[in-house]
């Protein structure tokens, strides 16, 4: 695992994750990391997007979890899909790992019945706690909390 | 329905804090209750009132006399979303209300703060949260007065906008490159399929989630399989 200069311990846990939008034709690679959604008891691919202000869940994923019956707070977010009324929703997203200890993250996502997309990790919400740090090498992705 | 929580003035439309009334609460989830109470708008007579065996009923009943429906998230009349009655002590304080149907309005001061104070810091909150302001927004309720704070409203969006909380659990995945490889070779195949997959097996497939699931329960697997919604 990672460790700083001083000897403590940047991660605590690792995944390999894939690096391609399977049956799309995007041309670039991309970051998909497994994560568990709490409940749903299976373990998803999601892209990771440090530049997403929200994470979003798939919709079939967020139905699955009760989450577009929810009371959150309504919200329009713009994506290159387009914009999109929805709710955000608090619920609880593992990371999982392959080595080391899988994180249980209490975080805020974006949902919406017309999400047409995937699920995506995003900064705010859910990253913004978390140490993470990508090896393209061997497709790692490494990751500890911050508290 | 949604529509309307996007305006916070209208789901404090609803909410006057009333007289103490039988030892109610006042504030909270209950006023917006109550405000249908104080306006007399909902009065359960006789009939109605040995039909009222639980709080569905009583929803029921009061949608029906003012000409609005129950929604899974609560009472919509007059296309304002309450919330949904959840106490006893209010459903007891509705079947006897028939029988001292006279309610006051409490002072007018707790009103006036309430919309004076509440709703201008909601809206302020709302917009930071639509400008994708996260900072901007977890500041304002370091700042909030205790007043402001301790409305459901405000409480309920603070939840939201906390910051993630991080713990880590002793439990970890198997690796996945067998179904990586899958993907890469296989998936084309699938487009607009969910599939599970084991290794370099596809245990299962279906249009829908729901369906993948369903299939997936009728089988034993040696893990949980790793699910992918091919594009």
């Amino acid at each position: 695992m990672l460790v700083r200069q001083n000897g403590t311990s940047f991660c605590t846990g690792r995944s390999r994750f894939n690096d391609r939008a399977e049956g799309s034709d995007a041309p670039t690679a991309k970051i998909f990391v497994k994560i568990e959604p709490h409940s749903l008891g299976l373990r998803i691919l999601a892209q990771l997007d440090t530049g997403a202000t929200w994470s979003i869940l798939n919709t079939e994923v967020a139905r699955e979890l009760s989450l577009l019956n929810g009371e959150g707070q309504p919200v329009k977010i713009s994506t290159r899909l387009g914009d999109f009324r929805g709710r955000l929703e608090r619920t609880q997203i593992d990371i999982i790992a392959d080595d080391g200890a899988t994180l249980n993250i209490q975080a805020t996502v974006f949902v919406s019945p017309d999400w047409p997309g995937d699920s995506f990790i995003g900064y705010g919400g859910l990253l913004e706690r978390v140490q993470f740090a990508v090896d393209p090498s061997d497709n790692s992705f490494y990751f500890g909390s911050m508290q | 329905m949604v529509a309307n929580t996007f305006d916070p003035s209208k789901q404090l439309a609803g909410q006057r804090p009333l007289a103490p009334l039988s030892g109610a609460p006042a504030t909270g989830l209950f006023s917006a209750g109550w405000g249908l109470l104080t306006k007399r708008q909902f009065l359960p007579s006789d009939a109605d009132e040995r039909t009222i065996t639980s709080i569905e009923a009583l929803h029921a009943l009061a949608a029906r006399q003012h000409g609005g429906f129950v929604s899974q998230r609560g009472l919509i009349i007059d296309d304002i979303e309450l919330p949904k009655f959840t106490s006893d002590e209010l459903l007891r304080t509705l079947l006897t209300l028939r029988k001292e149907p006279v309610m006051v309005l409490a002072k007018t001061v707790e009103p006036q703060a309430l919309e004076r104070d509440v709703l201008p810091f909601l809206m302020a909150v709302r917009r930071c949260i639509e400008a994708e302001q996260l900072s901007a927004a977890r500041g304002m309720f370091e700042v909030a007065s205790a007043q402001v704070l301790n409305n459901p409203l405000v409480a309920r969006l603070r939840s939201l906008v906390a910051p993630p909380v991080v713990r880590r659990v002793e439990k970890q995945d198997v690796d996945r490159n067998l179904e990586y490889e899958w993907l890469r070779t296989e998936s084309h195949k699938y487009r607009g399929q969910w599939v599970a997959l084991q290794g370099e097996h596809l245990v299962a497939m279906a249009p829908t989630l729901r369906e993948l699931r369903e299939n997936l329960w009728t089988l034993t697997l040696i893990h949980a399989p790793l699910i992918h919604r091919i594009e």
